[in-house]
């Protein structure tokens, strides 16, 4: 299967069955619209491009699969360039690569084997070759080998679906990740071999979408995209929280993204830019695209003013979108020769 | 105990009779004083062992023991009636100090000496019992409110592996405990157990399990024969006693219509023809059903398993009690999990498929339940269930050089282990005697303003007591305290005396705690009890009154 990404309306108008997007990976270098290795996950497999996002390939194409894969979750090494790991979640187990997603291997996990719906992987994966893998009825498992093996653990983890996981980006120190589930939210501080709730102010809504800041050790700041309640931030490790875009983010939050002082979180009628850590917001998906629903985004340049993005949307196709100002764009890709 | 003769004590427990003062005081205070001195030594983190020679087997080597608590239960009765009263009555309260905290009877022992030694000079003065107590019990309300202005929270293997340490002073011990805390929180469930080896060995299990087994080991279906694993199975929860197999048919064959391939049954009673009907082959093909017994002897322990079980899988418990049978169960009565096994002694659920809100009101109502409840054994019933609805456990096998040792460190894991709880629920103050002794500046502002010598006195005893368990602490390791004393109070708030280092350090850089649980329970018990005894007049001794094995 091959999509070719350009400025036509027509693809993203032409839906496709079984397509939506569920995440996103880039290799480290890759630039929208002119290089670089990237993987798409969607309800019926996996695409991959080799060209910034011009051209999609099924990247499971190996597989000679019977049926469709839906697979879920994504996450690529940080040292991809040097081990060239890519790791894919979908019903059973992981889908693991070691060829830079040209080949790939099934792990399955102990029977009743359960839905992996969420990946996350250490800051420090070169040396402590840690991945963790969300599932939906298992709860957490870990593996400690690079994903070659899995282990659950899920001391204290008193709700077993697990939809989000965010892992510290000090993560070599604090040890900590956060587990969002479909009725709260669950904090480990030990590496995810046990885990305590985290109390939040709505009771026990699913919580979707998950984003620590990239300054977590200083200014300890979490955010969450509920289901039904929108966004909300906490700047003490989850102790208080307080809710963000209450008029505009009351629907879903599929994705949050966090730089900063700036925050992107998406829901399905926008794409939600804040410069100013959450205090005012502007949607940035061009009007073009009103009307449907973003599943996922990719943010390789940041999420300040200017970045292109690449959204990922519900009917299954994927498009660049820029960050602007006041004024939105919609940037077109050329592929070049 | 060191005997000072070889002659056996003479005992005058025969001739029954009324005390009264001064004879009161002064025989309980000689068996307070008896007690506290053979307990002093234990306080603080420096090894001083008290012997104790073996009732029984006396070519045995004696006990060695550091603990207050158990020091004290081990004594059961001495020669002195008089004194005899006045050491079971401390006795009493150090074992419960014991038995509610994990630790603290020595700083008990030696605050409780100082309340009473020097409310004794005051009463002997002319002061007002009375008054003086309830002075005394006011004052316990400050330094209570003191200790909990001073308390932080611990988290973290590291240190909660100092915490350990504090308490059990055992390197290997506390590392281990640091870890499984870290782990398993304050509730999570720990069985500590006698090892095979010489080491300590952790393993942490997954999931709840029961300590009831499979009715019969065909029933297993694992290669070895010995453990039967069922997957995405239903679950019948009940404490319903089956004796024919006509009573198993409604529910297998709605179980059979509704698609089920594997039931976990729970029952009271399975009788061998109804086992033998679900293990006949062609049974076994349609639905793999795996007995076990319902957990419990006591109706209330069998009640709170099926509750559990109830909202943990979403079921619902079928009781005796409520006149249910295997007649009308319909299929939305069966809980499930993802995983379920049973072995010959055990069976466990993972993933058990309850509502994940309502298991943890359940929980949270459960932990209420143990902040409120007085039955140390309730308590400990409690804390169970809790532990097991949190999904998962530690078991710590304990190993030794010899069947002693083995005891002891058992003996001591298990202390650790009630005061790291503690610790964990309630938080810590600094250690080595400085929290109480942070508490004095609560009480002189009272001091300054008495109203009459009974509160003057009152004061003046609190504050000179605060100190004591820091000075038995520092004389303990051979130091005279004075200096010791002036050299902290000269360096600011939180600095005290390391033992071990034999330095003067910031308490809680240095990660010396103590269980603020510990601490208040310490005091609470220390002032209460010498306010109460300040205030006995008579003893009426009977006749042989009982040996006192249990507080």
């Amino acid at each position: 299967m091959t999509n070719k990404l350009d400025s036509d309306d027509e693809l993203l108008n032409e839906e496709e069955t079984n397509a939506l997007i569920y995440a996103f990976a880039a290799a480290p270098g890759f630039q929208i619209g002119r290089a670089g290795r990237a993987f798409a996950s969607h309800k019926g497999g996996l695409k991959r491009t080799e060209d910034g996002g011009q051209s999609w390939q099924d990247a499971l194409a190996d597989f000679a699969l019977s049926e469709q894969l839906p697979v879920t979750s994504l996450v690529i090494s940080p040292v991809f360039d040097h081990d060239g790991l890519v790791f894919a979640g979908a019903p059973g187990g992981i889908l693991r690569s070691s060829l830079g997603g040209k080949s790939w291997k099934a792990v399955l996990f102990p029977p009743p084997s359960p839905l992996v719906s969420a990946l996350a992987i250490s800051p420090n994966f070169a040396s402590d070759e840690t991945v963790f893998a969300g599932t939906m009825e298992d709860g957490v498992f870990i593996s400690k080998d690079a994903g070659e093996k899995w282990a659950s653990w899920n001391f204290g983890l008193l709700d077993l679906n697990v939809l989000a996981l965010a892992i510290s980006p000090n993560y070599i120190f604090d040890e900590t990740l956060f587990a969002g589930t479909e009725t709260g939210l669950f904090r480990s501080t030990n590496g995810g071999r046990a885990w305590r709730e985290v109390e939040l102010p709505f009771g026990f809504d699913a919580v979707i979408s998950l984003a620590i800041s990239p300054n977590y050790t200083e200014d300890h700041c979490i955010y969450i995209g509920s289901e039904d309640l929108g966004l909300w931030e906490s700047a003490d490790e989850g102790e208080h929280w307080i809710q963000l875009a209450k008029n505009q983010l009351s629907d879903p939050v599929n994705a949050i993204l966090v730089s900063r002082n700036e925050l992107l979180a998406v829901n399905a009628v926008g794409l939600w830019h804040s410069a100013d850590g959450g205090t005012s917001w502007i949607n940035c998906l061009p009007k073009e695209y009103t009307g449907f629903e973003i599943s996922a985004v990719l943010a390789p340049q940041g999420i300040g003013f200017g970045a292109t993005l690449l959204a990922g949307f519900t009917n299954g196709s994927i498009k660049p979108v820029m960050i602007a100002g006041k004024k939105v764009y919609r940037q077109t890709i050329k592929k070049r020769d | 105990m060191r005997r000072t003769s070889h002659s056996k004590p003479k005992k005058d427990f025969q001739t029954p009779g009324i005390v009264f003062q001064p004879q009161v005081a002064e025989g309980m205070q000689h068996g307070f004083d008896k007690l506290v001195d053979l307990i002093r030594p234990t306080l603080g983190p420096l090894p001083h062992i008290v012997a104790i020679e073996k009732v029984i087997e006396r070519n045995q080597l004696p006990e060695l023991l550091d603990s207050g608590g158990t020091i004290a239960r081990r004594v059961i009765q001495i020669p002195n009636r008089l004194e005899d009263v006045g050491f079971m009555f401390l006795r009493q309260a150090l074992w419960r100090q014991q038995e509610r905290e994990g630790d603290g009877t020595a700083t008990t022992a030696v605050l409780f000496q100082a309340v009473f030694d020097a409310g004794r000079h005051y009463l002997v003065a002319g002061g007002n019992a009375m008054g003086l107590r309830r002075h005394l019990e006011n004052g316990l309300r400050l330094i209570t409110t003191e200790l909990e202005r001073q308390t932080t929270q611990l988290y973290g293997k590291q240190k909660l592996t100092g915490l350990a340490l504090t308490i059990c002073h055992d390197d290997e011990m506390a590392k281990m405990m640091g870890e499984i805390f870290d782990i398993i929180g304050a509730y999570g469930q720990l069985d500590v157990r006698k090892g095979s080896g010489r080491e300590l060995v952790r393993e942490y299990i997954e999931g709840m399990f029961w300590e009831c087994g499979l009715y019969s080991r065909e029933m297993a279906n694992d290669e070895h024969g010995l453990r039967a694993n069922l997957e995405n199975a239903a679950i019948l929860i009940s404490n319903l006693e089956i004796e024919s197999p006509e009573q198993l048919i409604p529910l297998l064959e709605m179980a059979v219509k509704n698609e089920i391939k594997q039931l976990l049954m729970i029952s009271q009673t399975l009788s061998d023809r109804a086992m033998g009907l679900l293990l006949a082959k062609p049974n076994r093909e349609r639905i793999f059903v795996v007995a076990v017994k319902i957990p419990g002897i006591s109706l209330d322990v069998q009640y709170d398993a099926m509750t559990d079980l109830a909202i943990l899988t979403g079921g619902r418990a079928l009781s005796n009690a409520t006149g249910a049978t295997l007649e009308n169960v319909r299929l939305e009565d069966l809980g499930r999990a993802r995983r379920v096994w049973a072995d010959k002694e055990f069976f466990g659920i993972i993933g058990g498929r309850g509502d994940a809100r309502l298991i943890r009101q359940h929980i949270a109502g459960l932990r209420q339940r143990f902040r409120n409840v007085k039955d140390t054994d309730e308590g400990k019933r409690l804390l169970e269930r809790i532990g097991k609805l949190l999904g998962g456990s530690a078991t710590l096998s304990i190993g030794g050089h010899s069947p002693i040792s083995i005891e002891a460190r058992m003996e001591l894991a298990k202390r650790t282990a009630v005061t790291m709880r503690g610790a964990m629920r309630d938080g810590v103050v600094p250690g080595g005697g400085i929290a109480l002794l942070a508490c004095r500046k609560a009480l002189h502002p009272f001091l300054k303003n008495a109203k009459d010598t009974d509160e003057l006195a009152a004061y003046s005893i609190l504050l000179q007591a605060l100190e004591v368990p820091f000075r038995t602490i520092v004389s303990n390791a051979g130091i005279v305290p004075g200096s010791i004393l002036a050299d902290a109070e000269h360096r600011g708030p939180g600095y005290g005396y390391d033992a071990v280092t034999r330095q003067v350090v910031d308490m809680q850089k240095a990660g010396l705690y103590d269980a603020v649980s510990v601490v208040k329970g310490a005091v609470h018990t220390a002032i209460a009890s010498a306010a109460l005894a300040l205030t006995t007049e008579v003893i009426v001794n009977r006749r042989n009154p009982p040996e006192m094995l249990n507080p």
